[in-house]
């Protein structure tokens, strides 16, 4: 493996941990959907 | 003082009350699994993976997959993988149709990189057919890592290098991909799979990922290490039908890490009708049990090396395992309290179907948002995954009022004490009964109005409840010890190149 294509490939590692990261704001949005679901729940049907 | 049947009365309330705790545990179990994967975030395997392309021979255990073959090989050689570092053996399971002319023409299109391995006695299953190949790869000593795939499947370019990456670290003995339901032309089962899939890997696995236990790598998409592949023996379990599971756990077992890589994607060819889907699924489901009492010493006792015995794994193998019992289990306690007449019942099951629903809500929303590709294909199966009539039954629940007194009352009825305990008695009732309305869905889809009906009943009844149903199927068949002869799932080609 060459230089350049041990750099790619580490790009490439580096990338996909980054984009892992998202998860956390996946999980948030989720969150959220439940939490506007709840807010509609007691403000107009309990 | 009191007296004895106030006793019986307060005794059997707690017995029902802890049926449906003990139902709710799949779904405790599901909500924990997703509540892990922003764990992924952090706590993942690319820090101790690294650039690393190893010499990898792929075995494909192929009868007759003579429509299907040729194209695999051909996406195989058009991965971004040097060439001279892959090389592809079919294993011809005594194919009776063209399956052997495909793969000789491929071996003389790609000299040195084909090659086609035939049995002569064909028909003993999967785990065989590997094994024909692998003793033929580990007689020399070219092979460093080997895929393990299937006919039908196709590998993103970048697929198999996102896989090697994590084998830099010798204490990985395997890798598995997140295999996506690919077919051209989806139909609406093809797109409940997809999502499926969606949940159970892209999804699920992550969450795997984290605890430190994988509970399978995919029978398409499996890369052993060879020192993992010697350690396991040089074979493959031939005593299930779930030969994938045994291995991901042998690994684990034997002190070495099985890592899920998510954007490593696989994409499969899946059953465009209920009937294939139901015999797909049993045999895995029989592999699973199978696989339940064969590691029966296994589940929830901590070992040195592996999680597999974890609280936590245990939990998330058992909910899937537990699901269709838990199912029943929360029906009986519920319908139990409605008529002990409890005062606790209506509460019981607002708080049952609300922590269902919560949880429902938070997987679906999660998993479209990771996988938004199959995500914005399959939003009304998002929706209907448990079926029209659970829908119903959640807005019912999560906002009292709505259907019991205002959808009536704008439709200007007034909704009868006997039409309201009724609709009590049902709602209670419906997560058993929402298996019976799958094993219908089953009978009716291989009828001839299946083809139109069967659609309406899978949206109606849910997915997730046929799943469900095969699972109970699965343990009656291997209570009655029913033959479990190796069926092959039909391929056509019809998948996504």
């Amino acid at each position: 493996m060459n230089r350049s294509t041990r750099e790619e490939l580490q790009r490439e590692i580096d990338r996909d941990r980054r984009a892992e990261r998202m998860m956390v704001p996946y999980a948030l949005l989720a969150v959220a959907v439940i939490a506007v679901i709840m807010v509609v729940r007691e403000v107009f049907f309990v | 003082m009191l007296d004895s049947s106030s006793v019986a009365g307060t005794t059997l309330t707690y017995v029902l009350l802890v049926l449906v705790a003990l139902g709710a545990l799949p779904i405790i179990a599901m909500g924990y699994q997703f509540v892990l994967i922003p764990f992924h975030a952090f706590r993942n395997h690319y820090a101790k993976a690294a650039p690393y392309l190893p010499r990898v021979a792929v075995v494909i255990p192929a009868w007759n997959e003579g429509a299907v073959v040729g194209t695999s090989i051909d996406n195989l050689m058009a991965l971004e993988y040097p060439a001279d570092a892959l090389r592809v053996y079919v294993v011809d399971d005594a194919s009776t149709d063209d399956t052997p002319d495909v793969v000789l023409a491929k071996a003389r299109q790609y000299p040195g990189q084909v090659f086609h391995l035939r049995r002569a006695k064909g028909g003993e299953g999967k785990a065989h057919t590997l094994n024909h190949g692998i003793a033929i790869i580990l007689e020399d000593d070219w092979m460093e890592a080997l895929l393990i795939m299937d006919a039908d499947v196709v590998y993103l370019p970048d697929s198999l290098r996102k896989m090697t990456r994590h084998l830099a670290d010798e204490k990985v003995g395997a890798v598995t991909a997140y295999i996506r339901e690919g077919s051209l032309k989806k139909n609406y089962l093809t797109r409940f799979i997809a999502l499926e899939y969606a949940l159970s890997q892209a999804a699920s696995r992550r969450a795997q990922n984290v605890m430190g236990a994988v509970a399978c790598l995919a029978g398409g998409a499996q890369l052993h290490s060879r020192a993992n592949l010697e350690e396991l023996g040089g074979r493959i379990d031939t005593s299930s039908l779930a030969e994938d599971t045994v291995t991901t756990f042998k690994t684990q077992l034997a002190g070495r890490t099985v890592v899920f890589e998510p954007h490593a994607v696989v994409l499969a060819e899946e059953p465009q009708a209920v009937a294939a889907l139901w015999k797909q699924r049993l045999r895995w489901g029989r592999g699973n049990v199978h696989i339940t009492r064969m590691y029966r010493k296994l589940w929830f006792r901590k070992q040195e090396g592996n999680r597999l015995g974890s609280l936590d794994f245990g939990l998330v193998w058992f909910g899937v395992a537990f699901q269709p019992v838990a199912m029943v289990l929360s029906s009986v306690g519920l319908v139990g309290l409605y008529f002990l007449e409890s005062p606790v019942s209506a509460q019981v099951f607002r708080t049952f179907w609300a922590l269902a629903a919560c949880t429902y809500i938070f997987t679906m929303v999660v998993t479209i948002a990771l996988d938004p590709v199959t995500g914005r294909k399959t939003l009304r199966e998002a929706i209907f995954f448990p079926g029209l009539v659970s829908v119903v039954i959640t807005v019912a629940t999560f906002f009292p009022g709505l259907l019991e007194e205002d959808v009536p009352a704008l439709l200007g009825v007034e909704l009868s004490d006997g039409i309201l305990r009724a609709w009590t008695l049902f709602v209670y009732s419906w997560i058993t009964l929402s298996m019976v309305g799958a094993w219908i869905v089953k009978r009716v889809d291989s009828t001839r109005a299946g083809r139109f009906v069967s659609p309406v009943l899978v949206y109606l009844v849910g997915y997730g409840p046929i799943l469900c149903a095969i699972t109970v199927d699965s343990y009656v068949k291997e209570l009655r010890h029913a033959d479990a002869s190796w069926d092959k799932t039909e391929k056509t080609g019809r998948i996504l190149a």
